[in-house]
């Protein structure tokens, strides 16, 4: 490697005049580019703490239905054995995913509308024999209030059979066994 | 099914799956980690559960899944501890005010940015069971992480690790790997503070001990561990390996212990070893393929298992997602661009560096992992972040080649480093071969002035070189194979440049190297391949037919010194350029009284011209006379021939005791450079010398001077100005 000598200039006086500003702008950029957005941040997050969320409903449920015995609630959809039924609620703000029992991949939609949960469990997804109960039926309709002043945290609300003004509804309470499940 | 078998079919599937999307996305210029992160995704409900239900179900029940997550977790922690082990220290510092504020920058930008995105997104899609704080700290993060291994290994691939721009980069990525994810740990304390604040202060307390434990204590330990690997010849056992993995997986049990995360102790764990020498990079390589390959693609698909994309639904879903795009992109990108360009680089130099910044990969999907297992995020609001990661990570490649195309980057390299001088380019693929190349190459440019020699090794793409981007700690790649010739040089004080580098595409790249360059000849070796015979085949080809300067191909026989050299001569063009070189080492012309290129002294040259019968006459023969004599003042003996079987006469004449033959390609000679085929090199498998096959390089619009076949004394230009 070659070093030109010519090229090496003497200290000038404006030397530390042109350090000095250089880093002087270095300083501004950095309060500019960095410091600022982060007293800006600091900002973000007081005024965030005014906002209020959703309430919280996903995790597992064990609904429980006093249900009749005989054919009463074969337009539902439901079987004697879902006395105890076993749900879970995935939760993103107020949208809400469904999935009854535990098996099968797929999940319902339902909506959370500050404390009522509303959801409608398509035909197909809905156990049992419906349509063969009530031929209009077109699934099951959930719509509940949940009350979080309990422990642990509970829902109360109907089933009902959507589309079928004949079935009768059923009463249900569902206690929250796991959140965020 | 039997658990196990289930879990084997599941990897099986997933590895294929894997494999097949990361190559077609290698196909399309894209890294494979790209493909790897889309196949985990297809094999999710997004699309494989979405197309085959059933199939889907009974290939990966949710029964099933725990296995599979606790495999991903696996490989995550040692990904991340293999992340670790990568990390170079004397990456986050020396680099400048430039970099500081351009790193700090792109942090902060994309940090304020997510966090005043939360502000929009918290009352949509989250809940009151996480605290704002917590939540806008958490999508700050995870706007501001930067995929450091894939961000290396664009940079490498594309040939701007050496530039400014590059370094830059690569120093802005690795502060911002750490300050992510330092900033991680202290979301996740504050996230699961909130749930137990009576574990804040264990937490806090418990993580600085931990870390003085680490940096003062197990940071000694292993240290002591590389003096023992040194001192037992550099032999890593699977004992050091296993206490390595021990102390690995205690550190992480102690982060996850204490409320952060089981990664941050393994990243910690190997961002403490021992760097700059080879007890890592040995470690990291007996690690990375098994994770890279193995567990990560489970990794990958238990990510899309998780994925669906189905929770996106109505417009104002798909607005949020687009907006958390946007933010991800102004801040990351816009950030760290505005920020770079304010420090100094040019506007095409901070787009590139903005663009490299918002390569987001794996990295963001571990953040991501980190945030939906803890319930920070929602499962909408993960599958919007991660459209959001493989989106601003795909856009990576295409948007710098707009940005800063690569033929840009070779003219910016041909104005620094073209001009004059003979410049030789040695591309060396076989370590052993490097230095009878370097010997060929003193005897060609022994005696010219400024001579620039630079020696190329061009390490092949790895598929799963993740980790291993080509850039060693110190951001230079490898240069390992070039070590022979370069000790080879130093014997002989020669100064040689070594460049090594990634390459997809090796004669394409062995070409660009040359043009920028500038070299005058590029003298590549020959090693029998594994699948052909020919010489002239493969990249050998490629660069025949691509480069912009001479060509030669040196077929090494015998390792005797050069005394006697043939030149088979019939006029082509070629058969000039052979000449040239033959000229060159008979030290012709340039050198001083007493000077030789070597202990032997300068070789005696023959030239053997053939030329068909009845044609020595008129001007030919007048011609050859003219040549004679010249030659005859250069030491070089001209012998004539006339013949119709120019090949027969030349595989005889070099039968006769040569040490070397120098020849130019062309059909007479039984030498043409085709891809596939050996058939048609009789001359090289019968010639028992060394020999060095020669391709010309003609301008295009001199084509027409090539096609006299006359010897004449028309010299080559002199060595000092070739």
């Amino acid at each position: 490697m070659t070093t030109d000598r010519h090229r090496i200039q003497p200290a000038t006086p404006e030397a530390p005049e042109l350090a000095h500003r250089s880093l002087k702008r270095m300083l501004v950029l950095y309060v500019v580019l960095v410091i600022g957005p982060f007293i800006a941040l600091l900002g973000i997050l007081r005024i965030g703490r005014g906002i209020t969320p959703p309430i919280s409903v996903g995790g597992r449920w064990v609904l429980t239905a006093a249900l009749p015995a005989g054919q009463g609630t074969a337009c539902l959809g439901l079987e004697p054995s879902d006395a105890r039924l076993a749900f879970s609620i995935s939760q993103s703000g107020r949208q809400l995913a469904i999935k009854l029992g535990d098996s099968g991949p797929s999940s319902t939609r339902g909506e959370l509308d500050g404390t009522r949960v509303r959801a409608l469990v398509p035909q197909e997804e809905a156990t049992g024999g419906a349509a063969d109960a009530c031929p209009g039926a077109r699934g099951l309709r959930i719509e509940s209030w949940v009350d979080r002043s309990t422990d642990p945290v509970r829902m109360t609300g109907e089933l009902r059979a959507a589309g079928c003004s004949s079935c009768a509804t059923l009463p249900f309470s569902a206690e929250l066994t796991s959140s965020k499940g | 099914m039997h658990a196990v078998l289930t879990l084997l079919l599941q990897v099986g599937v997933i590895l294929a799956a894997s494999r097949a999307v990361g190559l077609a996305f290698r196909r399309i210029n894209q890294p494979q980690v790209m493909g790897e992160m889309i196949a985990g995704i297809l094999l999710g409900p997004s699309f494989f559960g979405w197309v085959a239900p059933h199939l889907s179900a009974a290939v990966f029940p949710a029964a099933s899944l725990n296995a599979l997550q606790a495999l991903s977790q696996t490989g995550l922690v040692l990904f991340m501890f293999l992340v670790g082990a990568e990390l170079d220290p004397r990456l986050l510092r020396g680099r400048g005010e430039a970099a500081v504020i351009t790193s700090h920058a792109s942090i902060v930008a994309p940090f304020f940015l997510g966090s005043a995105l939360a502000l929009y997104l918290y009352p949509r899609l989250s809940d009151d069971s996480v605290h704002f704080t917590g939540f806008a700290l958490f999508m700050g993060a995870a706007m501001s992480i930067t995929a450091f291994p894939v961000l290396a290994r664009i940079l490498t691939e594309r040939n701007l690790i050496r530039t400014k721009v590059g370094a830059v980069t690569i120093a802005c990525a690795a502060v911002d790997d750490v300050t992510a994810w330092c900033i991680l740990a202290g979301v996740v304390t504050l996230v699961r503070a909130e749930s137990a604040p009576r574990q804040l202060p264990l937490t806090l307390g418990g993580s600085v001990a931990f870390v003085l434990v680490m940096l003062f204590g197990v940071k000694r330990l292993v240290a002591h561990l590389d003096v023992y690997y040194r001192n037992r010849g550099r032999v890593l056992t699977q004992d050091m390996i296993a206490v390595v993995l021990l102390l690995m997986v205690a550190s992480a049990c102690v982060t996850e212990w204490l409320g952060i995360h089981a990664l941050f102790g393994a990243f910690l764990m190997g961002a403490i070893l021992p760097k700059g020498g080879s007890f890592v990079r040995d470690l990291t390589d007996k690690l990375e393929d098994l994770t890279v390959v193995f567990l990560l693609p489970v990794f990958f698909a238990f990510t899309g298992l998780r994925t669906r994309i189905g929770l996106i639904q109505g417009t104002e879903m798909w607005v949020q997602c687009g907006l958390i795009l946007l933010v991800a992109v102004a801040g990351k990108l816009g950030g760290s661009t505005i920020a770079a360009r304010a420090t100094g680089l040019s506007w095409r130099e901070a787009g590139a560096l903005g663009t490299l910044m918002n390569t987001r990969g794996l990295m963001e999907l571990v953040i991501l992992t980190i945030g939906l297992d803890l319930g920070i995020i929602s499962p909408a609001l993960f599958v919007m972040m991660v459209l959001m990661a493989i989106v601003t990570t795909f856009m990576t490649t295409p948007l710098l080649e707009w940005i800063y195309p690569s033929r840009l980057i070779r003219e910016e390299a041909d104005g620094e480093e073209g001009g004059d001088g003979y410049g030789v380019l040695i591309p060396v693929s076989l370590p052993s071969a490097g230095p009878e190349l370097l010997r060929l190459a003193r005897a060609i440019a022994h005696g010219a002035a400024n001579v620039r020699i630079y020696a190329l090794h061009l390490a092949r793409v790895s598929e799963q070189s993740l980790l291993d981007p080509g850039v060693a700690p110190s951001g230079a790649t490898e240069i390992g194979p070039l070590e022979p010739l370069l000790r080879a040089a130093s014997a002989h004080q020669m100064d040689v440049q070594p460049l090594a580098f990634v390459s997809r595409d090796p004669g394409s790249d062995i070409t660009a190297v040359a043009n920028a360059k500038g070299a005058k000849l590029i003298l590549m070796g020959w090693h029998k391949p594994v699948l052909s015979q020919s010489i002239l085949g493969g990249t050998v080809n490629i660069v025949m037919n691509e480069a912009r300067c001479d060509v030669a191909v040196y077929v090494p026989r015998r390792f005797d010194p050069w005394r006697r050299v043939l030149v088979p001569y019939m006029g082509g063009v070629h058969d000039r350029g052979a000449l040239d070189l033959a000229r060159r080492m008979a030290g012709r012309g340039v050198k001083t009284p007493g000077q030789t290129a070597f202990e032997w002294g300068d070789p005696h040259v023959t030239v053997l011209h053939v030329v068909p019968p009845g044609r020595g006459d008129d001007q030919p023969r007048a011609g050859l006379s003219s040549a004679a004599s010249v030659f005859e003042s250069e030491g070089i003996e001209l012998k004539v021939v006339e013949s119709d079987a120019p090949l027969e006469v030349a595989v005889r004449e070099a039968q006769r005791g040569y040490d070397l033959v120098i020849v130019g390609v062309s059909e007479e000679w039984g030498l043409e450079p085709k891809m596939f085929s050996g058939e048609h090199e009789r001359f090289a498998a019968e010639c028992p010398a060394s020999l060095v096959i020669v391709r010309k390089y003609v301008r295009p619009d001199r084509t027409d001077s090539v096609k006299t076949n006359t010897l004449k004394a028309e010299t080559p230009a002199p060595a000092t100005a070739a």
